[in-house]
């Protein structure tokens, strides 16, 4: 009798990389995307949101609170973004947000336009293109 | 177009969020309330004074009686869209007791009696050293108020407030300015404590508590984290008695100013959950506003006998 055993994909690459397969869709954890607007007197510089953002969750979360969340930006330019975060930590990401008072020396607000389960829902519901 | 190619964001492409963030918020049926400091409006009313760029309109001579009738309405018309901007509908402008001395002091009375798309209420905010203060401070202070808020970290205070039937809302943390450090002020702030036999009387009375986010902005470190932990003392005591919890920011300046969405995660940091702290935002001080309104209406005969309908009157 022959047994039938599942060997997973793998690849290696030039460099001695492995790259398994991906997740089955029903195993990955589900995320949700904050569209994000920043009201500072000078445009805020993507590298200094990118600090902001994990120096404020580090700050308010922890570390270890910081990872649970899952917090990451996608995207940021002209002081609008988006930020991604698991679908359980959506309030301790908007949270964190929140608690961001400077970025690069200036006074800032961030605020959250909406939370949306895609990039393009997040686009297309909160952020406008320009007019 | 960025919005049909989601996936060029991932790969950091630029030219994607060359956008505006829409002003108007996804949710706008529901209420939401927030409760600002006057100095708030005087703050947004200077920096719409800078930017204008009228002739006959300089930012140091302004005076109430200065303002015509056309800046009067710009002013208000910005104070509008900054507030409909965050999401709100309704706005609590709070203020020591006593007369509010400010140039911009007609705006803020065009606001309490104009009738926009968002609406204001004038609120007291009072801080007593003792009982007996604070109950001749209320009575005097009751008759003009929409809102009366009393914030204290003295628990006998704290007590007197619960107790207080004509008070609506306590704060029972405090502030004192600190030294500057690093460009940012760090506050002085220190949180009471309540029992259960406070969160009984709050419940019996009908006063909420409330907790602002603006002492948590200007602190950071171990004040800020202690003062969360002493929040988060007060929150299961207060849910276990049912006492409305409002989650506010208590904005004074323009960049201490925050959304809905912003002080529902607030609450729910502290310990609430979802759903009380969206109601924290919405529901709570709707219902507090309603009340106190029936109340100035003679709508509200005693504690629990209310006129329902102008027919059961005849």
């Amino acid at each position: 009798m022959i047994k039938s055993t599942y060997v997973p994909f793998i690849c290696i690459s030039q460099n001695r990389c492995i790259h398994l397969e991906p997740l089955l869709p029903s195993l990955r954890k589900r995320k949700r995307y904050i569209a994000v607007e920043v009201i500072s007197d000078a445009p805020v510089q993507r590298n200094a949101f990118i600090a902001a953002v994990s120096q404020a969750g580090c700050a308010v979360l922890g570390d270890v609170g910081f990872a649970v969340c899952g917090i990451s930006v996608l995207g940021f330019e002209d002081n609008v973004g988006i930020v991604k975060c698991w679908h359980t930590s959506v309030s301790q990401t908007i949270g964190v947000l929140t608690f961001m008072t400077w970025i690069d020396g200036q006074k800032v607000i961030v605020r959250a336009a909406g939370v949306s389960g895609t990039v393009k829902g997040a686009q297309i519901k909160f952020l406008q293109k320009g007019n | 177009m960025a919005a049909n190619n989601p996936n060029s964001i991932e790969t950091g492409q630029s030219n994607q969020f060359d956008c505006s963030v829409q002003s108007n918020q996804p949710v706008q049926s529901k209420r939401y309330f927030d409760y600002v400091s006057v100095n708030l409006i005087e703050d947004l009313c200077s920096k719409a004074a800078e930017n204008l760029n009228s002739d006959n309109l300089d930012s140091d001579d302004l005076d109430s009686d200065d303002l015509d009738s056309d800046d009067l309405f710009s002013f208000t018309e910005h104070v509008d869209s900054f507030f409909k901007k965050f999401g709100f509908t309704d706005v609590i402008l709070f203020k020591k007791p006593g007369k509010f001395d400010s140039d911009f002091s007609g705006v803020y009375h065009s606001l309490l009696n104009g009738d926009g798309a968002v609406r204001y209420y004038n609120g007291i905010e009072i801080e007593a050293e003792n009982e007996n203060a604070l109950h001749s401070l209320i009575r005097k202070e009751r008759p003009n108020a929409d809102f009366i808020a009393v914030r204290s970290s003295d628990e006998k205070v704290i007590r007197a407030a619960a107790e207080s039937p004509e008070a609506d809302l306590v704060i029972p943390v405090t502030y004192a300015a600190g030294r500057a450090q690093n460009g940012s002020s760090n506050l002085h702030v220190s949180a009471g404590q309540i029992n259960h036999i406070v969160a009984k009387i709050a419940r019996d009375r009908k006063t909420a508590f409330g907790f602002d986010l603006y002492p948590f902005l200007q602190t950071k470190g171990y004040r800020r984290s202690k003062l969360f932990s002493d929040c988060m003392e007060m929150i299961p005591v207060l849910n276990k008695y049912n006492v409305p919890v409002l989650t506010i920011s208590g904005a004074i300046s323009f960049y201490d100013a925050r959304g809905p969405y912003e002080c529902e995660a607030f609450g729910t940091l502290l310990g609430l959950s979802r759903e009380e702290s969206a109601k924290g935002v919405s529901q709570f001080p709707a219902e507090i506003i309603e009340r106190r309104k029936k109340q100035r209406s003679g709508q509200i005969i005693a504690s629990g006998v209310e006129i329902l309908t102008e027919d059961l009157q005849d």
